[in-house]
């Protein structure tokens, strides 16, 4: 009896070991490794997740990347950020979105629920530090568990694919076309969804954590940091936490410019659905948005107020 | 708990240590373990249907019982029947009744009467088709005075709840389980490292090949009406290998757990892919099955003795059941059907029972004719499970349809085959697959031997190699296929 539970013990282990050699020495090629440069003229990123992703159409927009992942919170956006930053020194200007939804305790999900997890975990696998880790274990240990040979298998198929941009390798990363109009019927059905799908649910305290650390790292690169808010459909019940969502842009964010294009003039047919817009949508804000950079939108001294001007002009 | 599961990696060490440190204690307490282990082990699935399985177990025991004990033919008949029909009766609502009333009233409405059944929402409890029929074989061997009922309680519900095999089988028989059960255990090293090697095994056919070629399968036959002929059938052979690495590796796994505490299960798959005719293939496939269904079913039934129309009807009467045993579905009829079909001129021919040898014993390679054969009865086996897989019976036949058009010579559609791993790699685990299979055919499973005489470093590299592969290659997890029956 012995025998066989120190030989299943010593088989045990050494798999171990090997495994998590593997996934060492991959995770530590790819986070040391020169995967991460943009495009030569990018001065301007936007990250965030499928609001921006759907609304800036960066081929329209100059010296601008679109790097908005949909379904990512902040907790991974802080990677793709510190990695970005690391590797691309003349990047000026950094766009975080700050949608409604990013406060709100359901991102805690996007970190850690199973689905999240394996969707964008394995791709972050080489850059989370201990302490991210342990938020991890502390939450979905069995989920990270799992999704370490998922981990592997990414790390493995970027060393053999074509694409030598990391983040470019994975899946839909940037603007994404969508030629949905579903504005009209989700209106419709309003009332149901404001009660029952978008009910207030508290803060997600972890998820604006890493906002924070986000915009230190922009501060500590000396870049600047600008949040943004993409249009959003009057009727989004996404919109609910207003109140809230205001209250801690000014507390707790009061020193970062917040440039909002909530009220951006669209119509109906311009919106995927009520916090999406498809690529009509995405073509006019596009267009717009880049008009405003070269109308020097960030030297303005007051920029809410001229991008309202401008958006009443619209 | 899913044998791949890490709730299961956890429970099991756990019931193994405790397990043995009784060994010297008394065998009750052993067998008390193992029941309470079971149970936990069935209650983790669904708790409202433990109570199912201790009724059905209770029931079988008394009644085994009192048949034994009953004076007059008639009391004996009685209690047979009782048990046989309580324990029909259960499998009979809990698995076909919303087939019985469908089918009955589209039949009706064929006739012109619109009849409207109530339809219930009624879940299948996990296992009931294996325990029901570990229980009815007990029940008819006492009948028939094959066996004297046993007495003690405990050792007939572990008998019948044993946890390896409590869910999916092997289908196991009390003259083969209960003296095992009875006798005390002793800690066996040769005997448990070879389960290891079975788990190990059991482990890269459910994970590597089953749940690989199922994301492929799945997405084929979901879709069939968008692909090729090409795709099609290559949808079929990632079938033909998703369920027979998940049935036979979840057994693999379960008789090799079995032997971690000292008891043998009885052997359900027989490398059945390698098999040079259809009768050969039934040997070989789910053996637990095949086999109660030979001996309680078509033997009583009359066999293949009596005149050419009695073996037509018999074999027709055996494969039908097979098939409906496995679901209440019209596909499950037409692939027993269409099985009855491919067997019944070798059975009137008596050619049934020509290949009742390994296939090319002692010899590395098949020869030209075996590999035609083994071909050829590859090819009716993917056409059968095509039945077996598709939703219903106008989606097999259209999916068939499609492979013998002309769009059978077009390139496959990529888009088929998308999963978790690029397909070429799946395809070379596969191969990898098939060889160690054909390497090992003359033992009980593939890594039985294998290895064994190789210098130490290399043997345990290997095993390093397949339990590495195991964690690469994990697809997405899916449901062993044979727990939905």
């Amino acid at each position: 009896m012995r025998k066989l539970i120190s030989k299943f013990f010593l088989f045990l282990i050494a798999i171990t070991l090997l495994i998590a050699a593997l996934l060492y020495f991959s995770n530590r090629i790819i986070n040391d490794g020169n995967y991460f440069s943009l495009k030569s003229n990018s001065k301007y990123v936007v990250f965030g997740h499928s609001h921006p992703a759907y609304a800036f159409n960066d081929s329209l927009i100059e010296n601008f990347v679109n790097y908005a992942q949909q379904g990512e919170c902040y907790f991974y956006t802080y990677f793709k950020v510190k990695k970005i930053l690391e590797n691309n020194k003349r990047i000026e200007t950094v766009f975080i979105d700050f949608s409604n939804n990013q406060i709100d305790k359901r991102m805690d999900d996007w970190i850690w629920s199973d689905r999240f997890l394996d969707e964008n975990c394995p791709d972050y696998m080489p850059f989370l530090g201990f302490e991210d880790l342990k938020i991890l274990i502390r939450n979905n240990w069995r989920g990270l568990l799992e999704l370490q040979n998922i981990s592997l298998r990414s790390n493995v198929s970027f060393f053999y694919g074509n694409e030598m941009n990391y983040f470019k390798s994975k899946n839909a990363i940037g603007y994404l076309y969508s030629d949905r109009q579903k504005a009209d019927s989700l209106i419709k059905t309003i009332p149901v969804q404001k009660s029952n799908i978008k009910a207030d649910t508290g803060i997600s305290e972890i998820n604006i954590h890493y906002l924070e650390k986000i915009l230190d790292l922009c501060t500590a690169n000396k870049v600047k940091v600008y949040l943004i808010r993409t249009p959003i459909h009057s009727r989004s019940g996404e919109l609910l936490n207003e109140d809230k969502f205001q209250q801690i842009l000014s507390s707790r964010f009061k020193t970062i410019e917040f440039l909002d294009f909530k009220r951006f003039p669209l119509a109906d047919a311009e919106f995927g659905d009520l916090e999406h817009l498809n690529y009509k949508g995405a073509e006019k804000f596009s267009l717009f948005f880049n008009l405003l950079m070269k109308e020097n939108v960030l030297a303005q001294s007051e920029k809410q107020k001229f991008i309202d001007k401008e958006m009443v002009k619209e | 708990m899913l044998f791949n599961s890490i709730n299961f990696a956890i429970f099991l060490p756990i019931v193994f240590a405790l397990y043995w440190l009784l060994q010297n204690k008394n065998l009750l307490y052993q067998n008390i373990l193992l029941l309470i282990a079971s149970y936990f082990f069935y209650a983790s699935w669904d708790c409202r249907f433990l109570f199912l399985l201790i009724f059905s177990t209770l029931l079988d025991y008394f009644t085994g019982i009192k048949m034994y004990e009953a004076r007059k033919p008639g009391m004996k008949a009685f209690w047979f029947w009782l048990s046989i029909g309580i324990n029909l009766g259960f499998l009979g609502f809990f698995k076909y009744y919303n087939f019985f009333a469908d089918s009955f009233a589209e039949s009706l409405s064929l006739l012109g009467i619109k009849a409207n059944f109530w339809t219930l929402k009624v879940i299948l409890p996990v296992g009931i088709s294996f325990y029901t029929f570990h229980g009815l074989s007990y029940v008819i061997d006492i009948y028939k005075g094959r066996i004297k009922p046993e007495r003690n309680f405990i050792d007939y519900a572990v008998f019948v709840s044993f946890f390896p095999l409590l869910v999916a089988g092997p289908i196991e028989r009390a003259t083969h389980l209960l003296p095992q059960i009875k006798s005390g255990r002793k800690f066996d090293y040769t005997k448990s490292v070879d389960g290891l090697r079975q788990i190990l095994w059991g482990l890269f056919k459910k994970v590597v090949i089953a749940d690989n070629c199922a994301e492929y399968a799945n997405n084929i036959f979901n879709h069939s009406l968008n692909y090729s002929g090409s795709t099609l059938l290559i949808g079929a052979i990632f079938f033909a290998f998703q369920i027979y690495a998940d049935f036979s590796g979840y057994s693999d796994i379960a008789l090799g757990v079995a032997r971690l505490f000292g008891i043998d299960l009885l052997r359900n798959f027989s490398f059945p892919y390698f098999s040079r005719d259809i009768a050969e293939f039934w040997r070989r496939w789910h053996i637990s099955l095949t086999t109660w269904f030979r001996d309680y079913l078509y033997i009583p039934l009359g066999g293949s003795r009596g005149g050419t129309w009695m073996k037509v009807r018999n074999t027709f009467i055996i494969f039908i059941v097979s098939g409906f045993w496995h679901g209440a579905n019209w596909t499950f009829i037409f692939w027993g059907v269409l099985n009855a079909i491919y067997f019944l001129p070798l059975l009137l021919l008596n050619r049934n029972r020509n290949n009742l040898e390994i296939v090319a014993q002692g010899r590395y390679f098949p020869t030209g004719n075996e590999l035609i054969r083994i071909a050829s009865t590859f090819s009716l086996t993917v056409l059968a499970w095509i039945f077996f897989r598709a939703e219903n019976v106008g989606h097999a036949l259209s999916y068939i349809r499609k492979i013998f058009s002309l769009s059978l010579f077009s390139k496959p559609e990529g888009v088929a085959f998308i999963g978790s791993n690029q397909p070429c790699a799946i395809v070379s685990v596969v191969i990898f697959f098939i060889l160690i299979e054909w390497a090992g055919r003359e033992r009980q499973f593939a890594l039985a031997h294998l290895g064994l005489k190789w210098p130490g470093v290399l043997r345990y590299s290997f095993y390093l190699a397949i339990g590495l592969f195991i964690f690469y290659f994990a697809g997405s997890k899916q449901q062993f296929i044979y727990f939905q029956f």
